[in-house]
């Protein structure tokens, strides 16, 4: 009697495995994470206008130290150091697509505003992050190349301004000085700033260093 | 069949996790499995083509217009349509695209559409997408 349950604890027990074995063998071995959510609407999220954000905007967030707001540079470290913008941290998109976003976008508070040169980079990462299921993702429409011919290189030319027009100006002009001054600084100044304000996950979680 | 009585639950979470594995595997109204390797041609750039380059791309190139212009310089034999970004998942071009063969290269005035669109193929299992630069 007991060889005949053993037979048959055996036999469930290699069933188990068995079925263990297919089930591991069907899954896809990776850690890695896959996007989520029907194709269409991660689609029409990404086209959507209110993920843009002109670059008037972002100088008002970067002028207002908006505290909601994250930017996030694309770009590499050469072009970062190139040009900076204030309030930016700089997180290559090599580095940003290799590894886990959850680091950089986890705070659901915080509105993270992608800049490359042109959208390119920036829409790859915000596309990236949306399908991903972060949806407080945006990109600074136009990129670097939007923020100089539009807030660096900003001219009035009428003889009467609005005062519509002259805010906007005002906070143009103020976002300017920020990136000139930024971008004046001694490269060893320039690399210290940028080292503290280098992307470190412990301090949005509130970690002991 | 006193096999399948005793385990009919083992078989059916088996049969079960292969149907999902399956559907998830190959259906096109969802996205593939590892979205780090989906987007790597991005990352080294190997999904941006110039006009010149288009010539070396395997097979036939179902050329995108994602701006409704259809504003390329391309062969007469070339298969250009144009397709709104926003329509490029429903039912008949998205089996258009499923389909295809060979090379698909898209192309906008909008550097942030064709990105955008680019992802979305890329994630949902389609190799030979490229961004006409």
């Amino acid at each position: 009697m007991n060889f005949k349950s053993d037979m048959k604890t055996r036999e469930k027990i290699s069933a188990l495995l068995l079925s263990a074995g297919i089930i591991l063998a069907l899954l896809p071995l990776t850690g890695n994470r896959s996007f989520s959510g029907k194709p269409e609407k991660v689609l029409s999220e990404i086209l959507n206008a209110e993920t843009f954000f002109s670059v008037d905007q972002v100088a008002r967030f970067i002028v207002t130290e908006d505290s909601t707001i994250q930017l996030i540079d694309v770009r590499s470290p050469e072009a970062y150091r190139k040009n900076t913008m204030p309030r930016s941290v700089n997180i290559p998109y090599n580095d940003f697509i290799g590894n886990d976003p959850d680091k950089y976008l986890n705070n659901t508070n915080i509105k993270s505003i992608f800049i490359s040169d042109d959208d390119y980079y920036s829409s790859l990462a915000m596309a990236y992050s949306k399908g991903l299921g972060y949806n407080n993702c945006y990109v600074m429409k136009g990129g670097l190349k939007e923020w100089t011919s539009t807030v660096i290189e900003s001219t009035f030319t009428g003889e009467r301004i609005s005062a519509r027009e002259n805010a906007l100006f005002e906070t143009r002009i103020r976002a300017a000085r920020l990136f000139n001054e930024m971008n004046s600084l001694p490269d060893s100044l320039k690399l210290k700033f940028m080292e503290s304000k280098k992307f470190s996950a412990k301090k949005l979680d509130g970690g002991c260093e | 069949m006193k096999v399948l009585k005793q385990y009919w639950i083992v078989l059916l979470i088996i049969l079960a996790t292969i149907t999902a594995v399956f559907v998830k595997g190959f259906s096109r109204n969802s996205f593939r499995y590892d979205a780090v390797k989906r987007a790597e041609p991005s990352v080294n750039k190997a999904n941006i083509i110039t006009p010149g380059q288009t010539a070396r791309l395997p097979g036939d190139i179902l050329w995108i217009d994602l701006d409704g212009v259809k504003n390329f310089s391309t062969g007469p034999d070339e298969k250009v349509i144009s397709i709104p970004a926003d329509s490029i998942l429903t039912k008949t071009y998205k089996k258009l695209i499923f389909k295809h063969k060979g090379s698909i290269v898209i192309k906008s005035a909008d550097k942030a559409i064709s990105a955008g669109v680019w992802m979305i193929l890329a994630q949902m299992g389609i190799k030979n997408v490229y961004i006409l630069n």
